[in-house]
């Protein structure tokens, strides 16, 4: 949010990222022209429903999509390395890409209960990264693993250190993960609805301590999530996917204050209480977006959510509108919107 | 360090506690046979022939009137030694074929057709056949019994490694940035072992049925190395004269046996989360 960030080559830029599965039924985009950038040191919040492409887009820049989905990736994942360099995520070797991940690229998982392998104490699974990326020695390693669980605030890591995973609770576990994430130091974290699976208030410690590390390390954050609450609280810019595509991106309060692509304003307008807070007259029912998501085996000709649009034309259904630049360095899929 | 909570556990479970003492006493036997049976027991003395249990003979003679509580106990080495390398052979080849079939996806056709292939012969009949080709000798017999079970380990390792693998840490692992062959070793490998460890004592029981049964029909063990199948092969037709001669050798077999399976199940059902909660 200052200006000085603000003017650094983003850590991350992704331009025109899509992929592709081809199955039985014919090839499913489930990630399409997809683009955006996170500043270092910033969070950016990839947000959307389920099945909205989210997911495939993290596991696409991790690289981490089966062999076997045979999966069809195009465009372009430019990442500023810790030695200066910029390279394609997409293009990178796999042992380039190997040694980034975990290293200067890390990812959490939506999952604690089964991201942690169930016959390593956390101690020896957090050594093993550093092991592996920083050469480091069992002893010197261990060690290294004792001081990543003080810093996610685990408390008697001395003895956490030597404890298997069935033997901590989910948030615990989740905060092994960060440890284990965090254990190299990594400039870009990728996190996968990392507080879904668990309960409010433990989601907010959890998330409270991500941006404590991100205060002190100055990592950027790609967040993933549907919740929109912790968008609002957490993230420095959003992009809203729908059915695989971006359909707006901005920064975090410009966003929330006025929302320029319909499906923003009908996600916004989802919210219990945010609509009073806007200062309109408090709903008597809950809004909900019409219909449902259209199968990204039969997409409808134009905009993807003009089916469900209410403020649908007939040229929607003429094409799929680009991002439009709009004023106040934001953009938005629609035709609705006027060119800046 | 989940050891000692199993051990524990088998602790309390008697039949399994049993099985594993009668185990300890077969192995303790055969590890010191010229300790416990001075005698020869390829001495032969065709006037002491077939003689019932007496105080020389702790369970008589032989048709050549050989000790057979020393043959037992000497036998005991070779059967059990036979046993162990078919189990441990077995385990190492059919760990390697699951494993590999289970995670590369590529490869599961092929290999587990050659299984379904190999499983589809009756077990002692292909063993009679691989012993034929190969001809009768101790090494022989192991490499063929070895064959013969590898396909049953490979099934279930491969059974396993398709649960291991979909779990949410290797992926995570994965973007840790390790390497597929440590993927293998490091991670799935140390999530496989409760149903390795039961296929190791199935198949050591398995085996020394199947070392007996090879002998008894002539395609095993050389008639001079004394195992317990060569015993009962060699003696049965005098069994009438002198019941020892098949008695105690069988029983040799199936207490062994008996012993074996029990044990494996007993670590079978406390490895598996599910069948333990009905247990307790």
């Amino acid at each position: 949010m200052n200006a000085t960030s603000a003017t650094a080559a983003p850590r991350l830029i992704v331009e025109g990222l899509g992929t592709s599965f081809p199955t039985e039924d014919g090839l499913v985009r489930s990630v399409a022209d997809v683009s955006f950038s996170i500043a270092p040191g910033k969070t950016t919040a990839l947000v959307g429903e389920s099945g909205s492409g989210k997911s495939v887009t993290s596991l696409t820049l991790m690289r981490l999509l089966p062999k076997t989905a045979n999966a069809q990736v195009t465009g372009r994942a430019e990442f500023g390395t810790r030695d200066g360099r910029r390279v394609d995520l997409l293009q990178l070797p796999d042992a380039a890409m190997r040694r980034l991940r975990g290293n200067e690229l890390a990812m959490i998982f939506q999952e604690p209960m089964t991201s942690l392998n169930p016959v390593f104490s956390v101690g020896e699974q957090i050594a093993e990264s550093v092991r592996l990326h920083k050469g480091l020695g069992r002893a010197a390693a261990l060690a290294h693993a004792k001081r990543m669980l003080d810093l996610v605030e685990i408390p008697a890591a001395a003895q956490r250190l030597h404890e298997y995973p069935h033997q901590l609770s989910g948030g615990m576990r989740q905060r092994v993960m960060i440890a284990l994430a965090m254990a190299c130091d990594p400039t870009l974290l990728i996190a996968d609805e990392p507080t879904t699976a668990l309960d409010v208030t433990i989601q907010a410690q959890i998330l409270v301590l991500m941006r404590r590390l991100q205060a002190e390390t100055g990592m950027s954050i790609l967040f993933i999530t549907h919740n929109l609450g912790v968008v609002a609280h957490h993230a420095d810019d959003v992009a809203v996917m729908y059915a695989g595509r971006v359909v707006e991106r901005a920064a975090v309060r410009p966003l929330f204050a006025t929302p320029q692509h319909p499906y923003t304003q009908g996600l916004l307008a989802c919210l219990p209480g945010k609509a009073h807070a806007a200062g309109l007259p408090r709903p008597k029912r809950l809004f909900a977006i019409r219909g449902q998501v259209s199968s990204p085996l039969a997409p409808p000709p134009g905009c993807a959510f003009e089916p469900r649009c209410d403020q649908a034309q007939a040229r929607c259904t003429q094409a799929m509108p680009p991002l439009i630049d709009i004023a106040g360095s934001r953009q938005a899929r629609c035709v609705l919107r006027s060119a800046a | 360090m989940q050891l000692p909570r199993i051990v524990r556990q088998l602790l309390h479970r008697r039949i399994v506690m049993v099985a594993a003492l009668v185990l300890l006493v077969v192995v303790v036997l055969a590890l010191g046979a010229p300790w416990f049976a001075s005698a020869d027991p390829n001495d032969t003395a065709v006037l002491e022939r077939l003689k019932g249990p007496s105080g020389a003979h702790l369970m008589g003679t032989d048709e050549l009137g050989r000790d057979l509580y020393a043959r037992i106990v000497h036998g005991a080495r070779y059967s059990l030694a036979i046993a162990a390398l078919t189990a441990l052979g077995s385990v190492i080849a059919g760990t390697l074929l699951g494993l590999i079939a289970g995670f590369f996806r590529r490869l599961d056709t092929p290999l587990m057709r050659l299984v379904d292939a190999m499983m589809s012969f009756p077990d002692i009949l292909l063993a009679i056949a691989l012993v034929a080709i190969l001809g009768p000798s101790l090494v022989n017999v192991v490499l063929a019994l070895v064959l013969v079970y590898t396909p049953r380990v490979a099934r279930v390792v491969r059974a396993s490694t398709l649960v291991v693998r979909e779990l949410l840490f290797v992926e995570a692992v994965r973007a840790l940035g390790v390497r597929t062959s440590r993927i293998l070793w490091r991670h799935i490998l140390p999530n496989l072992m409760s149903p390795i460890l039961v296929q190791v004592s199935f198949i050591f029981a398995y085996a020394i049925l199947a070392e007996a049964g090879l002998s008894f029909l002539g395609v095993g063990v050389p008639p001079e190395i004394p195992t317990w199948g060569t015993m009962v092969a060699g003696s049965q037709q005098y069994a009438s004269q002198a019941i020892g001669v098949v008695l105690f050798p069988g029983l040799a077999i199936i207490v062994t046996a008996l012993s074996l399976q029990l044990l494996g199940d007993g670590v079978r059902d406390l490895l598996d989360p599910k069948l333990k909660k009905t247990l307790s």
